[in-house]
């Protein structure tokens, strides 16, 4: 097998191996090639298989013995003593890039642990680190089927925090109410509400979880605006909703804005009659932001054709040939 | 002709759509038939066919003097996605104020920007034009043929 490598590769006969073994012989190449070169193709053989062996030496053949001969290693102390391009994050010797969601007061182990498999498990206070937001993500991803990383990476705002009281016989039984809307700025919007007896911070968490699992699509022409006008009625309350050019920003009552930014709304013009009530115009404007239809849909529904004028007059088309 | 008719024509098919009906019945009347036509090119409505109180004619029926009471017209409603297609009918002319429109108002008003108190055209909207032919054609074929008219009617 060996001399059959030779007759293949006879560039092997007067070449040094690149090799970690205390084979390197620093003597004369010419005098001692051949002997030298079976001596590394058996080391080689010991370890790996003949096929391997020889993509083994075709590499090392592609190396010049001029180049071989003058390496030299770096002469800075702390410089590595292997050889890498470091573009690859190794999850032992490298800090790995850290998750956005963790706060500064979580200890956790930047690297892997040097540990056996058997013994990693026994330590728990790497499970003890997920904060009460990562929690709630990982719950939330499996009743609702979306991404952790997308629910944590999801704005929240608590747009109505207040006490709502219940007469019984025992008296007045007050507790808290949150209202939260949470979106991605990308399209998707939900609102949720949530009720405590004890705390507001659990109500608010109540009403993001409710928030998320009830998130939806929000049609949007150019990304940017709604379709056309509406005007919707829920109760009392009143929302006219006007389309607006690019640039406008959004002109519009301070719950209709905090809706608008979290579905990644840019440019709405809007207006409340009636009645003003924080929870009811919330409720409203949803609704009224799922009624619009888009222009594909109506083109759909009607049988027409829909054709972008500023596309076909405007654009410059490469041909295809 | 009634513009009386036209206005209660517009409210039985929203409430038809509220109701998610099929199939509706409204007098047989040329300007109704002209509307319904219109609707039917711009495909608000599945069908339109000329019949009876009863329903919908399988034969061709002469409009005879001794029939014409009971003639009606029928429309096929359309609905997608649990909505309907033809969700308002609202006159824009009405009875107690007219609402006439220039040729350059119309075109104007065609590009989205208001017509005093009507309201600027919105996306999927559309506007029926009875023009001095007493021809009832839709806004955008009025402002290519470059005609006065009465805006009659906008439909989403």
């Amino acid at each position: 097998m060996t001399l059959k490598l030779l007759n293949k590769y006879p560039v092997l006969a007067g070449r040094r191996f690149l090799s970690n073994t205390r084979f390197m012989a620093q003597k004369a190449p010419d005098q001692n090639a051949k002997y030298e070169n079976m001596r590394h193709m058996q080391y080689l053989l010991q370890y790996y298989q003949p096929k391997v062996v020889e993509s083994i030496l075709q590499a090392e053949s592609a190396i010049e013995p001029k180049h071989f001969r003058e390496r030299k290693f770096s002469k800075i102390g702390f410089a590595p003593h292997y050889i890498d391009d470091f573009t690859n994050l190794d999850p032992y010797y490298d800090h790995l890039a850290k998750k956005p969601a963790s706060s500064f007061l979580n200890f956790e182990q930047p690297n892997e642990s040097d540990a056996p498999e058997d013994q990693k498990k026994a330590d728990d206070a790497q499970e003890l680190n997920l904060t009460e937001s990562q929690e709630l993500a990982k719950q939330l991803s499996l009743a609702t089927g979306f991404d952790q990383e997308y629910i944590t990476r999801l704005s929240a705002k608590t747009l109505v925090l207040k006490t709502v009281r219940n007469q019984t016989s025992k008296g007045k039984i007050s507790s808290f109410y949150a209202l939260v809307c949470v979106g991605d700025r990308n399209g998707m919007l939900g609102i949720g509400e949530g009720k405590d007896l004890i705390e507001p911070g659990t109500a608010v968490l109540k009403a993001h979880w409710q928030a998320v699992k009830n998130l939806t699509r929000v049609p949007r022409y150019e990304d940017r605006t709604i379709f056309g006008n509406i005007e919707h009625k829920y109760g009392a309350s009143v929302v006219h909703l006007r389309s607006t050019p690019p640039g406008s920003g959004l002109r519009c009552n301070h719950m209709i804005f905090e809706l608008a930014q979290c579905a990644g709304l840019k440019d709405l013009s809007a207006k409340v009659y009636r009645s003003r009530n924080k929870m009811n115009v919330v409720k409203c404007t949803m609704e009224a932001l799922m009624k619009q239809k888009s222009i594909d849909e109506v083109a759909l529904e009607r049988g027409k054709k829909v054709v972008d004028l500023r596309k076909v007059y405007y654009s410059v088309e490469k041909n295809d040939e | 002709m009634s513009l009386v008719k036209l206005a209660n024509v517009g409210a039985h098919l929203q409430n038809c759509a509220m109701a998610k009906l099929p199939l509706t019945k409204i007098p047989y009347t040329k300007l109704h038939l002209q509307i319904a036509l219109g609707l039917y090119k711009e495909g608000f409505v599945s069908s339109v066919k000329r019949g009876s109180i009863t329903g919908p004619d399988l034969t061709p029926v002469e409009v005879t003097p001794d029939n014409i009471s009971s003639r009606r017209l029928w429309l096929g409603m359309k609905y997608r996605e649990n909505k309907p297609v033809l969700s308002k009918f609202q006159l824009i002319s009405k009875p107690n104020r007219r609402v006439f429109c220039t040729s350059s108002d119309l075109r104007n008003f065609a590009a989205g920007q208001r017509f005093r108190f009507v309201k600027p055209l919105q996306p999927g909207e559309v506007i029926f034009v009875r023009t001095r032919e007493k021809e009832v054609i839709d806004l955008h074929e009025a402002v290519k043929k470059q005609l006065d008219g009465e805006l009659l009617c906008r439909i989403q």
